[in-house]
């Protein structure tokens, strides 16, 4: 195993773009760090190896689908999902911090990843996610205005099948299959759980902001078997502007995009 | 079981990044798979 990081920290560190601009991220100071990190081995040690590959993922997705074309008169708005995308990433840290549980710089990674399957109908069948904002612009919730339109399946069920497709690790599967329904998972329950309440605070902050009535209920069994009160939510979204717009400050996610 | 039509329809979208099977492999450990990715990762990155 050991060898293997080190592989991967060699390899990273010769591709000098994708290394600056972890590097870059890391030391935004978002993930508030005590020290600068100077190289790919120390995030690994400082972050753990499975944050440090989420981010790596994440990074090389948005290299990989930002050469798409020119998008006219979308309904869909792709720099309107990735603020939702950060948002949940910084939602989910809230949570984790709220209870004490959890690795804070994982679960930020994981909501960076969470919504892939929105850019791959995004990408490539923008009329569909066309008709899908359609529908909720009307006041259908997002996964039922999905099963409508793309004939019972949600941009999870396409997420988790592009990762399968991809081989990509089986946590992340998880996590993207069942943000919507973490009931349903089978492992990784307490970090999909965590991130379920952080990407329904982002989305409902976000729906408000487009001037929709927000409505995604969130799912108390959930919340209470995280051990969350409703004063600990209420306090969540009371922090959350602040939050996100310190890391959309910080890290400049959008910008680049 | 039948895959969904979806699925084909993203499947033969000519938009559809057309990543390496083995770009998974920057989650897990193994040594073969990773030479061939950073291949493809490091001609992406140099153009």
């Amino acid at each position: 195993m050991e060898t293997d990081i080190d592989l991967l920290i060699e390899k990273v560190s010769q591709l000098n773009d994708l290394n600056n601009l972890m590097l870059k991220n890391i030391n935004s100071g978002y993930f508030r760090l005590s020290r600068e990190i100077k190289s790919i081995k120390e995030a690994v040690v400082y972050l753990g190896m499975k944050t440090v590959q989420n981010l790596l993922i994440i990074h090389i997705i948005q290299q990989l689908f930002s050469g798409g074309e020119e998008k006219r008169n979308r309904m869909f708005d792709m720099k309107m999902y990735w603020k939702h995308v950060l948002g949940t990433a910084v939602a989910s840290c809230l949570v984790s911090e709220k209870l004490k549980k959890g690795d804070k710089y994982k679960l930020f990674s994981y909501g960076l990843l969470h919504d892939i399957g929105i850019t791959i109908l995004d990408i490539c069948l923008p009329d569909y996610m066309d008709k899908v904002i359609e529908k909720i612009f009307k006041g259908l919730h997002q996964v039922a205005a999905e099963r409508i339109v793309l004939g019972g399946i949600t941009h999870a069920d396409v997420g988790a099948w592009i990762c399968r497709k991809w081989n990509i690790r089986e946590d992340i599967i998880n996590i993207i299959e069942f943000h919507h329904t973490p009931l349903y998972a089978q492992s990784d329950n307490e970090y999909i759980k965590m991130l379920y309440v952080g990407d329904v605070i982002s989305n409902n902050y976000y729906q408000r902001l487009l001037g929709l009535n927000p409505n995604y209920e969130m799912d108390k069994q959930i919340a209470i078997s995280l051990g969350l009160t409703d004063e600990d939510i209420r306090e969540m979204v009371e922090e959350f502007p602040a939050a996100l717009e310190q890391a959309w400050i910080i890290i400049g996610y959008c910008n680049k995009l | 079981m039948k895959e969904h039509k979806i699925y084909g329809l993203i499947e033969n979208s000519p938009l559809l990044p057309k990543l390496p099977d083995n770009i998974s492999q920057i989650l897990f450990y193994s040594k073969i798979q990773w030479k061939q990715i950073l291949t493809c990762l490091l001609k992406k990155y140099r153009n």
